[in-house]
């Protein structure tokens, strides 16, 4: 009778303990998944790993959500120099891996070229990603870009800054397709506020920017990601597939995961003409990005594109250091110097030479058409050299009218130059070149957009006039 | 069972969930330092709580760390959840290494209860049960977190006695084979988390380690009759992983190198839960978390210096003198095994 009481006692403690552990259970479950005020985040497009896109065509943009299946009212607005524009959601898919939902979002026609900023927004939740999109106008044959790496230390209230804004004014100048930012885009301690110096500058970079991290990102690594989100990652332009590596990790090199999905990426390339950007080279003294040599012949990639060395050196696939010619048939593995002054090294072998620059490659459909610079003037492209900054300017003379120097032994067609004026006057036309966007600026006036080709070693003066009755 | 999975909580979902979760994410500032101490704390902790605590634990007192364990996880993973790590705040660190202490407390004090060892299909299904709860990181990185402090709350369920009386006595046999099975857990930790890093971007690692653990349960419940012929097969299976996967990288991409160290770990397991005669079932196991946490910071090591990648098979050294005393360990004898 006794142990029927107590097993009956014993039996009814434990379902009473049963109840609270599920009360208890169900609490943290509320409590933590937030069923109460659900919150998001856009995993893509983002800043360094932009969406590319012409108007009229739609872009995939990725959230995940604290709680599954939640079905909010999706809104999506874009920021950009014409104001704030309301996009068309065509289509929400919903329960992808990772509580992830994707919306396809439409480009309105007459939405402009150029960089916006991202807006999602779910009911009263808001969430910000700064030059996420990039619209432009088609995708050229002939396709010319920028790559660069170790950029100058900013955040210090020194020359950084300055040094960094001169060389996105030049390469807003120059017009490349678009800008592929090749690791230690920040020095120094991320405490301070350097990362937001750099998106503040980024957001003056006319054409998209596609980063990957080096190894000094590291030093504050959940800062990079906060800003950068994705430590590798893929963006489509056209016919090219440009591929941006993580070789930080404090041990230079890849994982095997991101040695696998680089695999997978290039054999996923079809069509289109895949570009490898890696922080850590390959090949050389400090070269350590062990890549997969064979994928990347066999798909038919003709650059991968480094620095850290803060020197200009060029690899072909077998490793040998080429001096002769970077005309040479499989992968170029060319590192560029550093874009920023500091820790600037000789690339020569027996040099003293240091220089600071980027790389102005320019490509026709999937062929390499040129990639160095003529140092020494003597008629033909180096087989090494970058571009040196502070060659080309930009000056403004007077209201109305600028001043382009150009100061490469090379001719630069398609140059871009903005030149304020009134908005309030009467229509204007360039004396010079051609104007291919007028863009609201600061109050009461209003920027103009000239293309114009510059020829080697030339100043050139454009000068915005009224435009004739007739 | 909700004993094994309260004791086997810790490593098996806060500590490595943690350790993944920073990696994955990182930190920055001061909290680092917050995070590596702790980690190490409670790794030592959690040693010296297995080897200085004999004594049985008093219900009501497991009961109390249960039920604030299962708060603290609340109240630290709401933040965590989504937007992880993002904070870097100092009180963000201090709590979740609060939950970590929480867990490692729980686990040794759960472990002390009773020295009476449990079924021997519980540890095969606490096993498999923690298998199934890192799915839970497909969808949300740091879910498993938030598990742990689940899994506290469901112990406050399994009522008031020290029961789960036994018919089935795994705990007395005299086959030394402690120190081996502790080394083969290490091992096993240096395959399984060799990819930590990558967790993030390629969830299909959260499914392989899933899959690792359940087939660590297979493994625990195929070796209960014979667990010391089992962790000799396990020791060369694992010799076996750590040479293939030391030349060729790549082995680590494929399922098989799952599979093969959960076996590892299963038999591993089981053979620390059998050796009885020395300590409870359960203690040994709560004590096999600083050799599992050890495995788990070496392969993060060496996952950071991969051309250093090759001297794991270093690693394989204490195995020769482990499995040359172990050799003649005899099997237990078949003493009400039935479970």
């Amino acid at each position: 009778m006794h142990a029927v009481e107590a097993s009956r006692r014993e039996s009814h403690t434990t379902s009473r303990s049963g109840l609270i552990a599920l009360t208890l259970a169900t609490l943290i479950a509320v409590a933590t998944l937030g069923l109460g005020s659900p919150r998001f985040v856009v995993l893509r497009p983002h800043l360094g790993a932009l969406a590319i896109a012409r108007a009229g065509e739609s872009i995939a943009i990725e959230v995940t959500t604290s709680i599954p299946f939640w079905r909010p009212e999706w809104r999506v607005w874009v920021d950009g120099p014409r104001g704030r524009r309301e996009l068309a959601i065509e289509q929400v898919e919903m329960n992808l891996r990772g509580a992830r939902q994707r919306l396809l979002v439409a480009l309105p026609d007459d939405l402009g070229v150029g960089g916006l900023d991202l807006t999602v927004e779910a009911g009263a939740l808001r969430r910000y990603r700064p030059q996420a999109l990039h619209v432009v106008t088609g995708y050229p044959q002939r396709v010319r870009f920028v790559q660069l790496a170790d950029l100058p230390v900013l955040g210090d209230q020194g020359s950084g800054e300055a040094a960094m804004g001169s060389l996105i004014d030049e390469i807003n100048l120059i017009a490349p397709d678009f800008v592929l930012f090749t690791g230690d885009v920040i020095y120094g301690d991320p405490e301070d506020g350097r990362y937001q110096v750099l998106v503040d500058l980024l957001h003056r970079l006319e054409p998209p920017a596609i980063v990957a991290p080096g190894n000094h990102e590291y030093k504050g690594w959940s800062r990079y990601l906060q800003h950068f989100v994705e430590p590798w990652h893929v963006v489509d332009f056209g016919h090219l597939r440009l591929i941006s590596l993580n070789s930080g990790h404090g041990r230079d090199q890849l994982t095997l995961t991101q040695e696998r999905w680089l695999v997978e990426t290039l054999a996923d390339s079809g069509d289109r003409t895949p570009i490898v950007q890696v922080h850590h080279p390959p090949f050389g003294p400090r070269g350590v990005a062990r890549l997969p040599l064979a994928a990347l012949r066999d798909t038919g990639c003709p650059l991968v594109l480094s620095g850290h060395l803060h020197h200009d050196a060029l690899f072909d696939i077998d490793g040998r250091q080429r001096s002769d010619s970077w005309q040479f048939p499989g992968p170029r593995f060319a590192v560029t110097t550093a874009a920023g002054q500091n820790d600037l090294r000789p690339g020569s072998p027996g040099s003293t030479e240091t220089y600071a620059g980027y790389r102005l490659i320019r490509m026709d459909g999937g062929e390499v058409v040129s990639m160095t610079y003529d140092r020494n003037g003597d008629g033909e492209r180096d087989a090494i050299s970058s571009y040196p900054s502070g060659l080309i300017r930009v000056t403004r003379p007077a209201p109305g009218s600028a001043l382009v120097e150009n100061g490469f032994n090379e001719a630069l067609d398609r140059a871009r130059v903005r030149i304020e004026a009134p908005a309030s006057g009467p229509r204007l036309r360039a004396d010079r070149g051609r104007i291919v966007d007028i863009l609201p600026s600061s109050a009461g006036e209003q920027q103009y957009v000239v293309e114009i080709d510059l020829p080697a070693e030339s100043r050139t003066v454009i000068t915005l006039i009224e435009e004739s009755p007739e | 069972m909700i004993r094994y999975l309260i004791v086997l909580q810790f490593p098996f979902l806060f500590f490595f969930s943690l350790l993944v979760c920073l990696n994955v994410f990182w930190v920055s500032g001061p909290v680092p330092l917050i995070y590596g101490t702790g980690l190490l704390v409670l790794a030592l902790l959690g040693s010296l709580l297995h080897h200085m605590g004999r004594r049985s634990a008093s219900r009501p007192v497991t009961l109390s760390v249960l039920l604030l364990g299962a708060c603290v996880a609340a109240w630290v993973y709401r933040p965590l959840h989504l937007g992880a790590w993002e904070t870097n705040s100092i009180g963000q660190a201090l709590g979740v290494m609060a939950l970590g202490a929480l867990c490692l407390m729980a686990s040794s004090l759960t472990s002390r209860e009773s020295t009476a060892p449990g079924r021997s299909h519980h540890l095969p299904l606490a096993l498999a049960g923690l298998g199934i709860l890192w799915l839970a990181a497909l969808d949300y990185m740091s879910a498993p977190l938030l598990l742990s402090g689940l899994v506290l709350a469901l112990g406050i369920a399994r009522g008031t006695g020290h029961s789960e009386p036994s018919n089935n006595t795994l705990a007395h046999h005299g086959a030394r084979l402690g120190g081996l099975a502790r080394y083969l857990v290490f091992l096993a930790g240096v395959s399984l988390a060799a990819v930590a890093f990558d967790f993030r971007r390629d969830p299909t690692w959260i499914v392989y380690l899933a899959l690792a653990l359940v087939c660590a349960g297979v493994a625990a419940a195929a070796s209960t009759r014979a667990p010391a012929r089992a962790l000799l097969a396990a020791a060369l299976l694992q010799c076996l992983l750590l040479i293939a996967s030391s030349l060729v990288p790549a082995v680590l991409l494929h399922p098989a190198h799952s599979i093969a160290g959960g076996l590892v770990l299963g038999s591993a397991l089981r053979s620390l839960e059998w050796r009885g005669d020395e300590s409870p079932g359960l203690g040994a196991l709560a004590g096999s978390s600083l050799y599992w946490a050890l495995g788990i910071l070496t392969a993060i090591g060496f996952a950071q210096h991969l051309p250093a990648w090759q001297w794991r098979l270093v690693l394989l050294l204490p195995i020769i003198p482990l499995l040359w005393g172990r050799l003649g360990a005899r099997e237990p004898e078949p003493a009400n095994c039935a479970g």
